[in-house]
């Protein structure tokens, strides 16, 4: 029985972080000081035991292709079902765990000017975060379950202080996503026979097949692709980005897209492969509607914060496209871009809400040319749309190459759309850039914003600095994402019908 | 004569000794040597662990290899009946503790209070150690008597008064009904004692399907089933606090224990007269419950309405009439007690202030008192059973069980009755959270009632961490013929 306590800690330490912040007092600023500095050691500590954890499995990349167990314990035995406390990595998750750790810190940087209720805030920053690398590591079904739903009521809560509608939104999209995958477990379990949640037992079983098997596939593709907010379950995520408080929009943005994404791949297709199979067509058709929605959506929005909201909405449709092609390239392309997008969301969405914070205005047209003057911001946003568009030697550009590349061979005229959705995206983020971040060409920009400094800027550059290093490091950790794929696309393919046989006399 | 039995009822002994002692320091003699300040609440929490301490002894034997219970005709302990004992002197010692702060309510009958206290606490032992029909009635009379009169404690209230009479006469309706309900199945069973009923192979009878019901309304609508759980709201807002939160931890435990006695344990043979009904009543309880929990305007009722919502999901645990289903029900009285605790010793903190529980006397309340907002906040969440909370655990094997039974148009409720739960949950908490509102600062719960809260809190996280453990013991409690013939 394995037990190498550093994946618990990575858990585990923001959520004594968060119990050691709950006894802080908050009366003076040095003791404000205090619990910033707290809040930012218990995200630093897991960032430091991942930066080792990836450092020793990153270096040998068939190592990616099983999990390596952390620990392994029973926790529940002799009832209905087995359950354990089990964590591990591998090339599936052990890159997006690594980039929560990372991608916290920034957070908390972003958040160093958080005027009310300290300690609640942090506190449930960090229980996200704890939610966060639990789902990512957990190796066990059910814990995914509770990991899984564990930020619903933090985020609501945190979005709802700024918009009562917007938390009630978050609220609710994100409880029926968590049910969905909770009915569409009870269904798998109940009808394949099995007792334990372990993913490896689960993906070495038969599937569930049949009615039931679709059941579940569909419930599992409702419930990641809501928490992807891909369209139609996009709402959320938009107006929660449009009205939060720009660290917790950021806060919104990394706990929706990857989790889904990471859970299309090790839940949907590794559990229930045979009914993955019998959804291509519409998943292909969403995977569209989404991409081209979103990009024209964002690009009809007159409002920036909507049209970031949008944009990162839209990226759900190529990760759905690169995870129904079912190749290894394509789904690593998936989980690639998911990693980046950890650094472009919340990068994208800081420069966006400081921009109309300062200036204190919603609309496109009040903020012609206000950011002109501020290079550093400016900087950063084209960093931040540079990586969304999967522009090279970004972290972006890896993920959406591979995804693209891989659902060709499968999809092609697929692929060939999901391009032009992506030209789509693209011109609605230059309208912005252009229209906010360069002085209009026709007047005067009617208010004028002071550039990145402070918490803000450092937070800023972290990201950035994360995108351009993985995006530079892509060779080195992308060989262990396509490990990470072998399994889960082998195991598709072994359910996937055998091309037709040609019949005798007939030559290619 | 042999008189060695006297031996296996020491534990109710001590009870109703400790009670006879609380109430004499509230009368005569009592009451003048002490003055105003009475030690019942000492004397109570010392005779629940003499009465823990004297059942030590049953759970070497009767969880060794081989157990053997000990039974006297109608008088029965075994693996169950000792797992009630353990949970209910547990329970009641966490009410005494967190009830401290609310025991100013039913001065100058602090003793009294107490006394009906212990007793309701021995009819739990009395009721999970019930071998027929009659001791089940009595012990379940002996539970919820005391409780129903604890509610009237409150003498100079008039309203109180008044509603703790109709209180105590519902309770005693109920208890008719439940036992007509075993008369009826003693008259088709052929006898009082649950062995026999449980051995004879009795043939699937509409008058069992009725007497099922019966006992069902009788047990459940003490708890507040549907339809009862608006009355139960109700009678939270104006009876003494300790005393009606009392009525939800110790009433609970009896209630499942003669449940589990009867039901799958007597009638297990004709699951299908009752199963149907029950999963009936559990159905309109996981809608019904957390409607009124939205209806509900004031924090104390609509944790009650969650509470009652978590117990209908116990009810899906009967439906599977196995032993990780009793097993499941087991866990989740467990996880029950010590939130109808904390949230006797937080409301009674909020009363100690002077501050009511309603939704604008609570808003904003975390920049007043962020310790009361954050204890209040973490007590919703759990009573909404939200993940990685041990309610949430519960919830996840009651709809395991209803699966497996065949009910699964009862998991889809449950899926609702869920999203409704966190749905309060969202709103109460966002009401604590909520924009900074002037106000007095309240006072957090006193010394004793916070080592409680402490103590309650800690178990219900650790409830989750000892999931494995608790349930594998809860599951050799669930003893033959509780899971079935």
């Amino acid at each position: 029985m394995p037990t190498d306590i550093s994946l618990t800690l990575i858990v585990f330490v923001p959520a004594l972080g968060a119990l050691l912040l709950l006894g802080l007092p908050v009366d003076t600023d040095l003791q404000r000081f205090r619990i910033r500095t707290t809040a930012l050691f218990a995200t630093l500590i897991p960032l430091l035991i991942a930066i080792f954890d990836v450092i020793a499995e990153v270096g040998n990349p068939a190592q990616g292709a099983l999990a390596q167990p952390a620990i392994d314990a029973p926790w529940l035995r002799h009832f209905f079902f087995q359950l354990d406390y089990h964590l591990g990595t591998d090339g599936l998750n052990l890159m997006l765990l690594f980039a929560v750790t990372a991608v916290f810190p920034a957070l908390i940087l972003a958040s160093w000017r958080q005027r009310e209720r300290y300690r609640t805030y942090f506190a449930l920053v960090l229980l996200v975060e704890v939610a966060l690398t639990g789902a990512l590591a957990t190796q066990d079904l059910l814990l995914f379950l509770v990991f899984f739903a564990l930020p619903v009521v933090p985020l609501s809560v945190l979005v709802g202080i700024g918009s009562a509608p917007a938390g009630r939104r978050v609220l609710f999209s994100q409880s029926l996503s968590s049910s969905a995958l909770l009915a569409a477990i009870l269904i798998m379990l109940l009808r394949s026979g099995n007792v334990t949640f372990d993913f490896l037992s689960l993906s070495t079983t038969n599937p569930v097949k049949g009615a039931p098997g679709l059941i579940v596939a569909v419930l599992l593709l409702f419930a990641f692709a809501s928490r992807m907010a891909v369209f139609p379950m996009h709402r959320w995520l938009v107006d929660g980005v449009a009205a939060a408080p720009t660290p917790v929009a950021m806060l919104l943005t990394i706990s929706a897209l990857p989790v889904g994404a990471y859970g299309l791949v090790r839940v949907l297709l590794n559990m229930d492969p045979l009914a993955s199979l019998q959804l291509v067509r519409p998943v292909l058709a969403l995977a569209l509607v989404a991409l081209f929605f979103g990009a024209l959506a964002a690009r009809g929005s007159r409002e920036p914060r909507r049209i970031v909201g949008f944009a990162l909405s839209a990226i759900g449709g190529p990760i759905l496209l690169g995870v129904i092609s079912f190749s290894e390239t394509s789904i690593a392309g998936a989980l690639g871009l998911a990693f980046a997008y950890f650094f472009f969301a919340p990068l994208l969405v800081l420069t966006v809400g400081a921009l109309c914070d300062r200036a204190g205005r919603q609309q496109l047209g009040d903020l012609a040319g206000a950011a002109a003057n501020a290079p550093r911001l400016r900087l950063l946003f084209a960093l931040g749309v540079a990586g969304l568009l999967g522009v090279p030697f970004l972290a972006g550009f890896p993920g959406l190459f591979q995804l693209l590349v891989g659902s060709f061979v499968a999809h092609r005229y697929v692929s060939a759309l999901a391009c032009a959705g992506m030209l789509v995206l693209t011109a609605a983020l230059w309208r912005l850039l252009g229209a906010v971040f360069w002085t209009g060409p026709r007047s005067e920009p009617q208010v004028s914003v002071s550039d990145s400094h402070g918490s803000e800027f450092y937070a800023g550059w972290v990201m950035a600095g994360l995108l351009i290093a993985f995006g530079i490091s892509a060779g080195y950790f992308s060989p262990y994402i396509v490990h990470g794929t072998d399994l889960v696309a082998a195991r598709v393919s072994s359910y996937a019908p055998a091309p037709p046989v040609a019949p005798k006399g007939v030559h290619k | 004569m042999n008189l060695a039995f006297i031996q296996d009822f020491i534990p109710i002994g001590v009870l109703v000794l400790g009670a006879a002692g609380c109430s004499w320091l509230d009368l005569g003699q009592g009451r003048r040597r002490w003055g105003g300040d009475s030690p019942s609440r000492w004397v109570a929490l010392a005779a629940l662990l003499v009465a823990f301490l004297a059942s030590i002894g049953f759970w070497h034997s009767s969880f060794g290899p081989t157990p053997p219970d000990v039974e006297h005709g109608s008088f029965l302990i075994d693996r169950f009946a000792l797992f009630f004992y353990a949970a209910g002197l547990a329970a009641a010692g966490a009410v005494v503790i967190c009830g401290t702060d609310s025991e100013a309510e039913v001065a100058p009958h602090i003793g009294v209070y107490h006394a009906l206290l212990l007793m309701a606490t021995a009819g739990i032992l009395f009721t999970a150690s019930a071998a027929d029909l009659i001791s089940l009635a009595v012990g379940l009379a002996l539970t919820t008597l005391p409780l129903a009169i604890a509610q009237g404690l409150n003498k100079t209230n008039l309203v109180a008064l008044r509603t703790a009479t109709r209180s105590l006469s519902i309770a005693a309706a109920l208890l008719a009904v439940f036992v007509a309900g075993e008369a009826i199945v003693a008259g088709v069973g052929g006898s009082t004692t649950l062995r026999v009923i449980a051995q004879r192979s009795l043939p699937l009878d509409p008058a069992l399907a009725v007497a099922a019901l019966l006992v069902m309304v009788g047990a459940l609508g003490q708890l507040g089933v549907f339809p009862f759980g608006g009355w139960r709201s109700f009678e939270l807002d104006r009876v003494p606090l300790g005393a009606g939160l009392a009525r939800t931890a110790l009433l609970s435990l009896a209630v499942v224990a003669a449940l589990l006695r009867l039901l799958p344990g007597a009638l297990g043979s004709v699951a299908p007269d009752w199963t149907v009904t029950l999963g009936v009543l559990a159905a309109l309880t996981l809608i019904g419950a957390p409607i009124l929990a939205l209806r509900q305007r004031r924090l104390l009722g609509a944790v009650q309405q969650l509470l009652i919502a978590q117990l209908a999901f116990g009810l899906l645990d009967l439906l599977d009439i196995s032993r990780s289903g009793t097993a499941a029900m087991l866990y989740l009285l467990l996880t029950l007690v010590p939130l109808a605790a904390a949230t006797l010793a937080l409301a009674g903190a909020l009363r100690g202030s002077g501050e009511e529980d309603t939704q604008a006397a609570l808003r904003g309340l975390w920049a007043r008192t962020p310790w009361m907002a954050g204890m209040l906040a973490v007590l919703v969440v759990a009573a909404a059973g939200l993940p990685p909370l041990a309610g949430f655990f519960v919830r996840l094997f009651s709809v395991e069980a209803a699966l497996r039974a065949g009910f699964g148009w009862l998991v889809v409720l449950a899926l609702v009755s869920s999203l409704l739960g966190i749905g309060v949950a969202y709103r109460w908490v966002m009401v604590l959270f909520d924009a900074r509102v002037d106000g007095p600062e309240l006072v957090l719960p006193g010394r004793v009632a916070l080592v409680g809260v402490a103590l309650c809190g800690a178990s219900f996280l650790g409830f989750v961490v000892v999931l494995g453990p608790l349930l594998g013991v809860a599951a050799r409690a669930a003893v033959p013929p509780l899971f079935g013939p």
